[in-house]
This record gives C-alpha cells, sequence and structure tokens, in this order.
C-alpha cells in the first residue's frame, strides 16, 4: 500500500517536465563536456575541466531540483523570506556594484564566493514578484499601487544589475518581470505607457557604452567586422550550417577550436547545431517548447493565483532565456552573452534553474486536477 | 489538449479567465519566436549548408609554408661558414597595445633566458610593430604565448623562421653578411647569391584552429620544398681567422679606427682572407653599429699614399722612362710646381739617391720626377688598366668605385702627386688587386670570392673560373717592379716586413688623412702591401689601419702585422708558398665527376694526373671520396664510387670515420670526405655521433653529430625533414 502511495504520489507531479529537465541535465552536461574539452585543454590543461566543473554543478543542481520539488511552493510566499532572499541579493549586487567600480580593472566582475548575483538576482525577481502581486492583487488595476510600485522594485534591481555592468542579464529581468507583470492581469494601459518611456531609456544605455554600440552595428552590418562580434556570429552560423541535416557527430565539431567564444557556454547551441544537425537542434527546440507548455499547463491549473503567477514567471524564464540565447547564435538579435538555460555551462545558472524547475514540479503536485477529488 | 487544459473554467479560483488569455497570448508569441527560429535553422543547416559547410572547411584548413633549407656557406674547404639548423620562430607586438613593457620584457627574458635589457630596449624603441625576439624554440613559442594577456595576445604574432646559424661566428661575418628573420639576405654572400641560397619553398595544407595555431602532424597534403644551393668561397677559413685575428690585435694596440687586411692568390685572384675591423658576428647583427657591418676592404676609399709608389714603378718601367740605377735629385728642399712645393715626408740623408732607393725610401720627389717623364694621358690609361676609378666586380655587396680625377681635370700637380698616391683613393681591394696584376706577370684579374655553386648533393652547379681582364704590364715589366719591392724590404721602408727565408717584396705607405678638405697633420693612414716569394709570388696581402697612434708609419704599424700573417699561414700550410718543389704533386684541385661514366670520369682524372680507384662495378659516378674544388695532395688517391650496391654500401659504412672528441670541423670534415653529411647538434666537441642514416635515393647519407655545447634543436625535426 505504502509502495502504491508512493507511486500515486510521483504521478502527481507532472511526470512530462520531470523528464523534460533531467534529459536537459543529462544533455548539457554531455554537450558541454564536448564543447568545452578543447578551450579547456588550451586554457587549463585539463580537457576536463568543464566537464568535472559541470558535473558537480549538476549534482548539487540536482539536489536544488529536489529541494525545490518536495517543499511545498507556498513556503516562498513569505513576508520574511521574500524580504530576507531579496535583501541579500541586492546586498550581493550593491557589493559587486562597489567593488566594480572602485577598482579600475576592465570588463566586469560578477561572482562573489563563487555565484553570480546577477543569475540569482534573475531568480529571486521571479519568486519576490510572485509573492508581492499575490499581496497586493486586489491593487493591480491601481497605477500607483499596483503597476507603479512593482515597476520601482523591478527597475531597481534591473537598474543594479545593468550597473554591474550586466546589460544582457538585466534585460533578461526586465523582460522576465515585466512579463509577470503582464500575466498578473494589469492594466494593458499602464503597462503600455511606460514603454513608450522605458523603451527610449535602454537605447540610450546600449548607446552609452561604445562597446555596445558597436556590437549592435556590427549586427547590422555583419561584413564590416571580420574579427569581432560579427565573427562571432557568422562562426556561429558556420557552424550550425555545417551540421546539416544530422551533424558531424558528437565531440568531432572543429568550430569549438577557437572559432567561436565561449563554445562551452553562450555559444553551446551552435556546438550541438554542427555535431547533430538539425535534428538535434529541433529536438532541443521541441524540448524548450514541452518545457513552456507543461509549465503554462501548471500556472493554469495552480491551485490559487500565487502558484499562477510564480509558475508563469519560472516558466517564462526559461522560454525567454532560450529564445534569446537560440535568437543570438543564430544572428537573429546582437550578440551578447546569455547561457542557454539547463544546457550551458555556469554552476549559479543552473542551480537556480533547476531549484525553479523543482518549484515548478511542486507546483504541478499542488495541482487541481491532480487533487483527488474526495481530498 | 493544453489550450483546452489553460481555457478550464476555474471556478472557485482567484485566477481571472483574462489572465489565462494572456498566458495564451505569451506562449503563441513564444511559439512563434520558436519557430522563427526553427525557420532559421532550416535555412542554415539545410539550405545553406553546402555553403557554410565549404566555409568550415576552408577555414580549419590552412596552407602553411615549408621554408626550404637554405643553402649553406662554405669556405674554400667545406669548412661551414652558415647553414640552417631546423625551425626557429619569432615572435612580434605591437608596442602600442603593451602597457607594461618593462614587465613583458621581464616575462620574455624569463622564459628564453636571453637579457632583459635586450628586450626592453626593443620595445622601447619605437611606437608600432616590432620583433622582439627571433630565435625561439617552440616550446619557447608556447610559453610566451601563454605568458601574454589578452591585449597583447591579440597584438601579438608568430612565424616560424629558418634558424641561420653562422658557427664561426664573427669569422668572415662581413664577407658572408647577414640574413633578417625571413631568411632574406641584407649584405654579402647572403645577399649576392640569395637566389642560390633559396631553394623554392614547398607547402603543406594543415589543421587550423580559430585563433590561427596550426596543428601539424595532422597534413592533408603537402609539396616538399627544394632545398637551395650552397655556395663555396674562396675563402680559407684558417688564413682568414689569421688575418682577423693579427688585424684586431694590431687595431687594438695602435688604438687605431679601423684597419683592412686582404690577402689574396695573385695567379686565380681568388681571396684567401679578407678582414676588415671592427667586425660583427652575423649571428647578431643587430648588436653591431653600421659600421662594424661593413666590409671596409671594398665600402671605404682611402688615399693609398706610398703603396702607390709600385704602381709608378710599373708605369714607369713599362713605358722604359726609367732605370733601376739611375740617380735622382731629391732634394730636402722640395720640388716646386707652380705655386706649390712638394717635400718628402723625412729628411733623406743623401739627397742624390738611385731609383731604387728612391722608392726604397719612399722619396715623393723622386717618384714624381721620374712620372713627370710619362705623358699624361698614358699615365691615365695604365691607372684606368690597373682598375683604379672602377669597381672590381667582386660578388659582394656595397663596393664603391674610388676616385680617379677625370684627365680633363689633371691640374699641374695632379700627375705629380698621384704618383706617390695623393689626389687618387682606392679601395684596398682594388689596390691589392693592381698589386696582383704585378705578382703574376702583369694580367690583371677580376678578384674572386665565390669558387663555386654546388647542390644538395654535392654536384657543381657553377664554377667560377678565373677571369683575365687584360694584360697591364709586361712579364719582364712585372719582375723589374717585384725585384725593386723586394729592395724597398731589403733596403728600404719595408724592411719589418721581412720574413727569413720567404723573400718578401713590399711597399709601406703612409698617407695623410682628408679631414674636412684638408690633409691632416695628425690622422694617418699607415699600410704595407706585399707580396711572397717576390720571384713567384703565391700570396699577395695588403695591411691598412686608419689613423694609428703612437706611430703613424706603414713601416712600423703595418709591416709588422704583414709578416706575422705570413709567418702564420706558412706555418700552417707550407705548400702554399715552397714553390720552387715539385709543382704538379702539389694541391690538385678535384674535379666533380658525379653524373659523368665511370670511363669519361677515368679520362679527367689522368689528364689531372690524379690517382685514383674506382670502386668495384661502379659504371656511372654517384660520390667521390673527395669533394669538388677541394684540394688533394698529389699522392693522395681519390675513390669513385659507383650505383651502390649493398657491397659497396657496407664499404662505406665501414670507412665511417672515427669522430669522438674532436673537434666539430674536423669531425664535419672528416665525414664529408667519407660522403656523409653531418647534422650538427651544437658546437664544441663531438660527444656523439648517432647511426649513419640514408635517404633521397640511397646516395645520400646523414648521420647527426651531439656535440658539447648544445643549441636547444630538435634533431628529430631535422632528421625527419631529411628523410
Amino acid at each position: 500500500m505504502i509502495v502504491k502511495n508512493a507511486i500515486e504520489d510521483n504521478i502527481k507531479y507532472d511526470i512530462v517536465l520531470m523528464i523534460m529537465v533531467f534529459g536537459l541535465l543529462v544533455f548539457g552536461s554531455v554537450m558541454v563536456m564536448s564543447a568545452g574539452s578543447f578551450i579547456a585543454a588550451e586554457k587549463f590543461n585539463n580537457d576536463s575541466y568543464f566537464t568535472i566543473n559541470q558535473t558537480k554543478n549538476a549534482m548539487i543542481a540536482f539536489f536544488a531540483l529536489l529541494a525545490g520539488m518536495l517543499l511545498n511552493y507556498k513556503i516562498y510566499n513569505t513576508k520574511y523570506l521574500m524580504y530576507a532572499g531579496l535583501g541579500l541579493t541586492v546586498l550581493a549586487l550593491m557589493y559587486l556594484l562597489i567593488s566594480n567600480h572602485s577598482e579600475s580593472v576592465k570588463g566586469a566582475k560578477r561572482w562573489i564566493f563563487g555565484f553570480q548575483p546577477s543569475e540569482v538576482a534573475k531568480n529571486m525577481i521571479v519568486f519576490y514578484l510572485a509573492f508581492s502581486l499575490n499581496r497586493k492583487r486586489n491593487e493591480l488595476k491601481q497605477f500607483m499601487r499596483g503597476y507603479v510600485y512593482h515597476m520601482v522594485i523591478l527597475s531597481s534591481i534591473v537598474g543594479m544589475v545593468l550597473l554591474q555592468p550586466a546589460f544582457s542579464t538585466s534585460m533578461m529581468i526586465f523582460a522576465i518581470g515585466y512579463t509577470m507583470l503582464y500575466i498578473s492581469g494589469m492594466k494593458l494601459k499602464h503597462l503600455m505607457s511606460s514603454m513608450i518611456l522605458i523603451i527610449p531609456i535602454i537605447i540610450i544605455i546600449a548607446l552609452i557604452q561604445p562597446y555596445r554600440l558597436a556590437r549592435v552595428t556590427t549586427f547590422l552590418e555583419p561584413e564590416k567586422d571580420t574579427s569581432g562580434k560579427g565573427w562571432q556570429v557568422e562562426q556561429s552560423l558556420i557552424g550550425f550550417g555545417n551540421g546539416g541535416l544530422t551533424g558531424v557527430g558528437l565531440g568531432e565539431s572543429r568550430q569549438k577550436e577557437f572559432y567561436l567564444p565561449e563554445p562551452h557556454n553562450d555559444f553551446i547551441f551552435s556546438i550541438i547545431g554542427d555535431e547533430l544537425g538539425f535534428a538535434g537542434t529541433i529536438l532541443l527546440i521541441a524540448a524548450y517548447v514541452i518545457i513552456m507548455i507543461r509549465g503554462m499547463r501548471i500556472a493554469s491549473r495552480a491551485p490559487d493565483y500565487y502558484g499562477f503567477i510564480l509558475a508563469s514567471g519560472i516558466t517564462m524564464t526559461v522560454v525567454i532565456y532560450s529564445i534569446f540565447n537560440m535568437s543570438i547564435t543564430l544572428g537573429l538579435v546582437p550578440p551578447t552573452g546569455l547561457p542557454l538555460p539547463m544546457v550551458s555551462y555556469g554552476g549559479t545558472s543552473l542551480i537556480m534553474t533547476m531549484f525553479s524547475m523543482g518549484v515548478l514540479l511542486n507546483i504541478s503536485y499542488k495541482s487541481k486536477s491532480q487533487v483527488p477529488i474526495d481530498d | 489538449m493544453v489550450r483546452k487544459g489553460m481555457s478550464l473554467k476555474n471556478s472557485g479560483s482567484n485566477v481571472e479567465r483574462k489572465h489565462y488569455s494572456r498566458l495564451i497570448f505569451l506562449f503563441t508569441l513564444s511559439m512563434i519566436a520558436y519557430c522563427f527560429i526553427a525557420l532559421k535553422l532550416y535555412n542554415t543547416q539545410i539550405t545553406m549548408h553546402d555553403h557554410y559547410s565549404k566555409r568550415y572547411t576552408e577555414q580549419s584548413k590552412k596552407k602553411v609554408t615549408v621554408f626550404a633549407p637554405k643553402g649553406n656557406i662554405y669556405d674554400r674547404k667545406y669548412s661551414k661558414l652558415a647553414e640552417n639548423i631546423g625551425i626557429n620562430y619569432a615572435f612580434g607586438v605591437n608596442t602600442r597595445v603593451v602597457k607594461n613593457k618593462t614587465d613583458l620584457a621581464r616575462r620574455v627574458s624569463f622564459i628564453t633566458g636571453r637579457e632583459k635589457k635586450k628586450y626592453s630596449d626593443i620595445l622601447f624603441s619605437k611606437s608600432g610593430f616590432v620583433w622582439v625576439d627571433n630565435r625561439l624554440t617552440e616550446k619557447e613559442k608556447g610559453d610566451i604565448y601563454s605568458c601574454l594577456t589578452n591585449e597583447e595576445k591579440s597584438a601579438a604574432s608568430f612565424k616560424s623562421t629558418a634558424n641561420r646559424i653562422y658557427p664561426q661566428n664573427k669569422l668572415a661575418g662581413q664577407i658572408i653578411g647577414y640574413t633578417d628573420i625571413d631568411g632574406k639576405g641584407l649584405t654579402g654572400i647572403e645577399k649576392e647569391f640569395e637566389n642560390q641560397l633559396n631553394g623554392t619553398d614547398g607547402w603543406e595544407l594543415v589543421h587550423q584552429d580559430g585563433r590561427l595555431n596550426k596543428y601539424y602532424g595532422t597534413e592533408i597534403s603537402k609539396k616538399e620544398p627544394v632545398p637551395g644551393n650552397s655556395v663555396v668561397l674562396t675563402i680559407d677559413d684558417n688564413y682568414q681567422r689569421i688575418a682577423e685575428d693579427e688585424l684586431a690585435k694590431a687595431v687594438t694596440n695602435w688604438s687605431s679606427n679601423k684597419g683592412v687586411v686582404v690577402v689574396m692568390e695573385p695567379n686565380t685572384g681568388e681571396i684567401l682572407a679578407m678582414a676588415s675591423y671592427p667586425d660583427f658576428d652575423p649571428n647578431r647583427p643587430g648588436e653591431f653599429d653600421a659600421f662594424n657591418r661593413k666590409n671596409k676592404a671594398i665600402t671605404d676609399v682611402y688615399e693609398p699614399g706610398s703603396t702607390f709608389k709600385g704602381i709608378s714603378a710599373a708605369i714607369l718601367f713599362e713605358e722604359g722612362k726609367v732605370e733601376e740605377h739611375e740617380i735622382f735629385f731629391c732634394s730636402n728642399e722640395g720640388y716646386e710646381i707652380g705655386k706649390s712645393k712638394i717635400k718628402d715626408s723625412h729628411k733623406n740623408e743623401n739627397e742624390y739617391m738611385s731609383f731604387n732607393d728612391v722608392i726604397g725610401q719612399s722619396s715623393n720627389v723622386g717618384t714624381l720626377q721620374a712620372m713627370l717623364r710619362v705623358d699624361k694621358n698614358r699615365h691615365f690609361e695604365y691607372l684606368r688598366d690597373f682598375g683604379f676609378g672602377n669597381r672590381t666586380e667582386i660578388e659582394l655587396t656595397g663596393e664603391v668605385n674610388g676616385h680617379l680625377i677625370k684627365l680633363r681635370d689633371w691640374s699641374l700637380t695632379t700627375q705629380p702627386t698621384v704618383s706617390f698616391g695623393q689626389g687618387i683613393t682606392v679601395t684596398p681591394l682594388q689596390l691589392i688587386t693592381a698589386y696582383c696584376a704585378i705578382a703574376n706577370g702583369g694580367t690583371l684579374l677580376k678578384p674572386m670570392i665565390v669558387k663555386g655553386v654546388i647542390d644538395r648533393n654535392n654536384r657543381i652547379v657553377s664554377k667560377n673560373e678565373p677571369v683575365k681582364i687584360r694584360r697591364v704590364i709586361s712579364e719582364k715589366t712585372s719582375e723589374r717592379v717585384r725585384e725593386l719591392l723586394r729592395y724597398a724590404v731589403v733596403n728600404g721602408t719595408g724592411s719589418n716586413a721581412d720574413i727569413e727565408g720567404l723573400n718578401v717584396a713590399g711597399k709601406t705607405g703612409t698617407s695623410q688623412k682628408v679631414e674636412n678638405g684638408k690633409y691632416s697633420k695628425t690622422s694617418y693612414d699607415a699600410s704595407f702591401i706585399g707580396m711572397v716569394p717576390y720571384d713567384d709570388p703565391r700570396l699577395v696581402c695588403l695591411v691598412m689601419l686608419d689613423s694609428p697612434k703612437g706611430c703613424i708609419y706603414g713601416g712600423t704599424v703595418s709591416a709588422p702585422v704583414f709578416r706575422n700573417i705570413i709567418s702564420r699561414i706558412y706555418d700552417l700550410d707550407r705548400s702554399k708558398l715552397v714553390v720552387n718543389s715539385i709543382k704538379s704533386t702539389i694541391s690538385v684541385e678535384v674535379p666533380d665527376l658525379t653524373g659523368m661514366k665511370v670511363t669519361e670520369a677515368e679520362k679527367v682524372l689522368k689528364s689531372k694526373n690524379i690517382r685514383y680507384k674506382v670502386a668495384k662495378g661502379a659504371e656511372i659516378v654517384r660520390s667521390q671520396s673527395k669533394q669538388p674544388f677541394s684540394v688533394m695532395d698529389g699522392n693522395e688517391q681519390l675513390v669513385l664510387f659507383g650505383e651502390e650496391t649493398n657491397q659497396v654500401k657496407q664499404n662505406i659504412l665501414l670507412t665511417t670515420p672515427e669522430v669522438m672528441n674532436l673537434p666539430v670541423r674536423e669531425a664535419v670534415r672528416l665525414l664529408y670526405a667519407s660522403g656523409i653529411e653531418p647534422v650538427v647538434i651544437g658546437s664544441g666537441n663531438v660527444t656523439g655521433r648517432s647511426a649513419v642514416y640514408e635517404y633521397g635515393e640511397g646516395t645520400d647519407r646523414l648521420c647527426s653529430l651531439f656535440c658539447s655545447n648544445n643549441y636547444s634543436v630538435k634533431l628529430k625535426k631535422r632528421t625527419e625533414n631529411k628523410l
């Protein structure tokens, strides 16, 4: 009986999502091994440097997933936990902000104790907004107490990440938060009105830093730039194109031999395209689509408004990241550094995404349709 | 199904229907994005597959030039003066990008073990791209790359260069010249014979990564390079060493500005030694001044002074204007020409002198009086015929004309002053070439620096024969002048040059240097030119020192240098100077017989009176026991090897000489003599020898010599190249 109950209990989790998540976790580790070995050998004299790290991360991520699955998602809907979480995130961001701007080191420092606060912020904002939107759900239609209030919270986090500087991540956080505000049911009028203000600001920010402008211009005229960002995209496309229908085979891509920057991270999708071909890339897209469908299904069946918002936010995080990463590697948007969720190398991102997926599964477990009628 | 799930009306929930529709809107939006990505993927991966896959293949392959091994430069006895050992790498960087140049110099110096200051000097020398070091091994190249910062990496450049080394360092450096890091000859033989020395580069198609690093050993296809030919000089490295050594001593001793020594073989015009000081090491040309690098025997002119009286005497004898015992009044008051008065440089004890003494005591007044008897036109023609005012056309870079005043510009004083070597400038080589004509019986020969060119299998590609330009004076005149010059050594100013038993003939010279358009009262060129033995000269030697301090006279400063050089050459190589004994048995030049039929080869050898032996079963000569151009003793035997049978091979292998602990040059020569090409690793004494490898058509044999001071050279690489 206990066994039967356990099985029934398990069945309550969204099994399709679970398979997809596990599948991507394993697939990602394999691809990191394939894509990163060359660079790891060149940089660290150890071709399994990234593989070992990523396996460690994947194990931690697995436990994070379990934790997310097993803990009732409603505990995140607590005032003190959320304040503390947001507070710590803000502190970590502030710390990096100050240290980045006090030292004259070129390029931004993005790590603190092996963690990337900007990656944490990306997930934290989902949880916090879900909490906050749920708490103020009756005032959401009000301009000040609903819309402006949440926009201020969102913008301040985005602003801090932006000042890291981590332009692309900040834009992603903004997109995710904005999506959540949209889903929450705020008035379209409110949402649209501020866009008129926000878009020019984004453009100005993009233009302030000359290298960002350069990226945009190379994006517009890729042939003018043979060695920089345009080259990256070109190389990424060569990788995809060479793969053809079925690819050159796992581990066989040459694009990871310094032709692509970060082949194990930002451009891992191109390596997948080269090694596994169109078949591989389409299946990967399918995996993300299934995750999106299952995520939205879980959201729509969530037992309460909080669960709905949280599940939507988590799902949209994965969706938005995957869409942008893939578009970057295909040269559809200007190149910036974004990981492919659950596949790319990178501990913080992987662990946080997996935890979120666990929470999503937990919501699916609490799903109304799954709850026995007589319960 | 999903949509159905989402559109379910959830009664009792506080999630409004609007939210679902917004979720559906986002879903639709995302699906559009995913579809767009999928379409783009289809376009890239399926439609444009061929296009990208072509680019993929192209960019990962790289045609890499395989440098053809440059030919060697040998002295007349096959001592290597220049050779290539393996491949080096050069590291260059754009200094504008390097933030901390001192630190970069420190890092590079740490890796290469060479001086840090040298690197920082280079890095600070100019703003822009500089080559920092061009003698890196493959490992050092890798280490340097990994020690660079990312910024530096982007501005850094590496390339492979031929590792041209000059095993005898400074020896004959100004003759050999040097190359730039691409192996392009810049001066000397390296430049003049660049086309011969350079082979035809081959190529290799290798795998390449995105940083343009090449992965060797992954050749997709390749074309072997054609090695360059080698140049054999007329220089004898021992003579050259003696000349350089004695010259350096003299220049230092007399605190002279510079000095030149040339030793020539008067009967062929071959230059046996040509030294000028200060000198330089072609292995490190950048560390020396341009002045050191110049071959001052051909690039610098001077007024020959009294050494020119030998030429004047030759003209006077040839024209029959003077007799040896004719008396000249050489007044200590001087000789008036127009407004000017020409005096002798020192007071004559006896103002009445025979012509012998005029030359012997080097009297300007006496010489000019005699010379005034010669028609100006004739005088000029003779000077022209002796080659003054024209380049000798020696196969070296940087030769100058010297200045012989045009006949129509000759003033009243020109003829008299030119007679004792003022008002004319010559290069040391021009003067010694003219003296060679006096020494060899009156024929002006083109000075020769290159004996010939041989290919990699030691077959003659081209051979230089002595070039007779013209007869300038008669045999008889030549003899008279030589006797006169002998008199000048025995009874005159050149007494310091005499060597017991060797019958030196020669003439001293002390000429005031022209400074700021006037004759200097303090700086002189002290020179001596002589030949030995006077009755059948085998060597002519010129010594010139610029501005010696303490003493200015050629007889005191330069004549002893001449004496030291000739005595040392005599000690080393008596056969060169002992001429009276059976001429026919000495110094037979070995002809190139490779490729000939044995019967033809025998004819050649018989005609040259060379003793020979033909290996059993040979029909065509494939190799010979002594190199072409090398000189063999009449008693030696030349062995001809034919088509190689196993037996012959074995015989040759058995004759591999014992080379352990020998100086490397000795060992190389021995191995060459037995037909084995040694690959020298290091310098100093031989500490080991590899087995003899065979390559090519089985006719070429190769072995490696390991020496006490090893350069870090990859033997394997080199051996593989050859095999």
